[in-house]
Formats: C-alpha cells, structure tokens, sequence
C-alpha cells in the first residue's frame, strides 16, 4: 500500500491560453517524476470542465486568460470543491491579487520567470505546504497578514494613481515650470507627445491645469521636493 | 546535483525555443505591425487588442526563457498599449529593445 502511494503519479493540468507557455510546463513537468500530465485548456472556462473530466491533483493556473479571468476561475473551482490543489502560473501579480489568490483557496504562486520554482513548488504543495514569494510556507495565515500590512504600507503615490515612469517625468518637468517644448525636448519626444500624457495624466489624478497637477504631485509625493 | 538539474532545464528550454520560436517571431512581428500603423493613425479596436495580446503573451513567454528584459518591455508595450492615447515613440524604443535582446538570445541559443 505504501509502496503504491508513493508511485501513484501527481496529475497536473495546465490552463493557460499561451501554447508556449503550455510547452514549457509540459516539457520541465514530463521530465520530473513523479509528475503526469492531465490535460491542457486554454482558457478559464475550458479548465473548468477539464478539472471535472481529468480530476487533477494540482491546476497550474495562469491570471489573465480569456473567456474567464484566472481569478474567477479559481473562485469556481474552489466553490465546486472539487480536490485540486491550484498553483497561479503567471507572468506578473501583484501583493494584493495574491493575497485575494490565497484568500478564494490557491496554494501557490509561481511566477513565469522563475520557472526553475515549479517543480519545488509543486512538490511542496504536495506536501500540504504553500508556496509564495518563491519558497515553501506552512503557515498561510502568517503569510496573509504580511501581504496584507504590505498592501496597505506599500503603495507608492505613483502605483496608487496608475501613473507611469514617462508620466511621472513629464510630472516632473511641468512642476518645475518647463512648457510642454521645454519637456519634449528634455524626453527627446514630439510636442504632441507630452499633450498626449499630459491628457492621460490629467485623466488619471482628476486635476485639469498645470498649477492644479503641480501642488497635486507636491502633495502626494509624486516628485521629490 | 543541483547544477544537473539547472543543466537539464536549460537544455529543456532550449529544446522549447527551438520548436516555438516562429511563434515567437510572428508575435514581434504583430507588434511591429501595430506600432507602425499607430504612427500614421491611430488604431481600430482589433488592431488594439491583437497588439495587446501579443505583447501580453510575449512577456509571458520571454520570461519563460530567460528573457527578462525583453519580457519587461513586452509588458511595458503591453501597458502603453492599453491607453487612449499610445505614444508610438516610446513603443517604438522599447520594441527595439526587445527584438534585440530576443535576436540576441537567438544567437546564442541557436549557436
């Protein structure tokens, strides 16, 4: 009976609606005992079926996917409770959207470009562990208490009004007086170029002139002093 | 026998990219098509969101294979891309950066 558990293979279904993505996991994964794989879906949908018809151990989900975003997924999948353990496989993510990963029941984050992590991570959440941040955690709730501190401490101005590294330069330069030539030049980009962002940053803080936007970035940080 | 298991996933990737790598191309490929056409006007809503969705899978994939340049910038098009108003200039600048780290890696991939 031991023996047995030990070699019965951890079955493993991809969901992510990049084909190279999916090549990648496949080709590490078929290398790695004692690792199988279950099937491949393209979208969130698609892995929702396939976790019923294939009954995974592990979904290796990817975020941002069509038909239904890898967040919703997960929500379905975990309100279905149906005994798979789902790791996010994503190329971004954010601290707040992995607390909120957590939170609707994933085991894991694993980060695209540290795909030397997948197979560590998989093993540990075999092992009833979670695996964030790239490392094995035990203790999920201490985990959730440091992503949410961090959530709410670590929001930059700039992060908080979704504004841009060129933006913030164009900030930057309209609150040091500079006309809208002046800063092109500094940028080495057309005139027409700092109205575009200029519009987008406007859009973006609620402020309509230049005087307005220039104590807005004083008050909040958006420019050193 | 951790320095074999770094070796057998690189030679795993490397088998990847050689089978992909078209893949790879054609989406670089959308992407110059898009920034080209955002310089002389500005963009339908399908070339907006093939533009998008080639630059969300290229950061995907870059990163897979050790690009991570490259992957940054597909993110940073993918980003630019996603306002009402793209700056083809700046897109212009960062799809050069990637498609020389991707031929880079090319060279020295396929070598």
């Amino acid at each position: 009976m031991g023996a047995s558990t030990k070699t019965k293979p951890v079955k493993v279904l991809i969901a992510d609606d990049d084909p190279i993505v999916r090549q990648v996991v496949r080709s590490i994964l078929e290398s790695a005992s004692p690792f199988a794989i279950a099937g491949e879906a393209e979208d969130g949908s698609q892995a929702c079926e396939m976790v019923v018809q294939t009954a995974p151990d592990i979904l290796l989900l990817d975020l941002l996917m069509p038909n239904l975003p890898g967040l919703e997924t997960l929500r379905q999948i975990t309100a279905g409770d149906m005994g798979v353990h789902t790791i996010l496989l994503c190329s971004a993510i954010s601290d707040r959207q992995v607390l909120e990963a957590l939170q609707l029941g994933a085991r894991g984050v694993v980060l695209k470009s540290a795909v030397a992590e997948l197979v560590p991570a998989l093993q540990a959440v075999m092992a009833g562990r979670y695996w964030v941040r790239g490392r094995a955690v035990s203790n999920v709730v201490q985990i959730v208490q440091e992503l949410a501190q961090e959530a709410q401490t670590s929001a930059s101005p700039a992060k908080k009004f979704g504004l841009t590294p060129r933006e913030l330069q164009v900030i930057s330069l309209i609150t040091q007086g500079s006309t809208n030539k002046d800063a092109a030049n500094s940028l080495g980009i057309t005139e027409e170029t700092v109205k575009r962002h200029l519009t987008n940053i406007f859009d973006k803080v609620g402020m309509s002139n230049r005087l307005e936007l220039a104590v807005f970035a004083l008050e909040h940080g958006l420019i050193k002093r | 026998m951790k320095r074999a298991a770094e070796h057998e996933l690189k030679a795993r990737l490397r088998e990847v990219w050689m089978r992909t790598r078209s893949i790879i191309e054609e989406r670089i490929s959308v992407l110059e098509s898009t920034v080209s056409t955002l310089q002389s006007a500005p963009l339908s809503a399908d070339q907006r969101a093939s533009g998008i969705s080639a630059a969300h899978k290229l950061a995907g994939s870059l990163g897979m294979f050790g690009l991570n340049d490259a992957s940054e910038c597909a993110r940073s098009i993918e980003n630019a891309l996603s306002l009402e108003t793209p700056d083809s200039e700046e897109l212009k600048q960062l799809l050069a950066r990637l498609r020389t780290a991707v031929q880079a890696h090319k060279v020295a991939t396929e070598a």
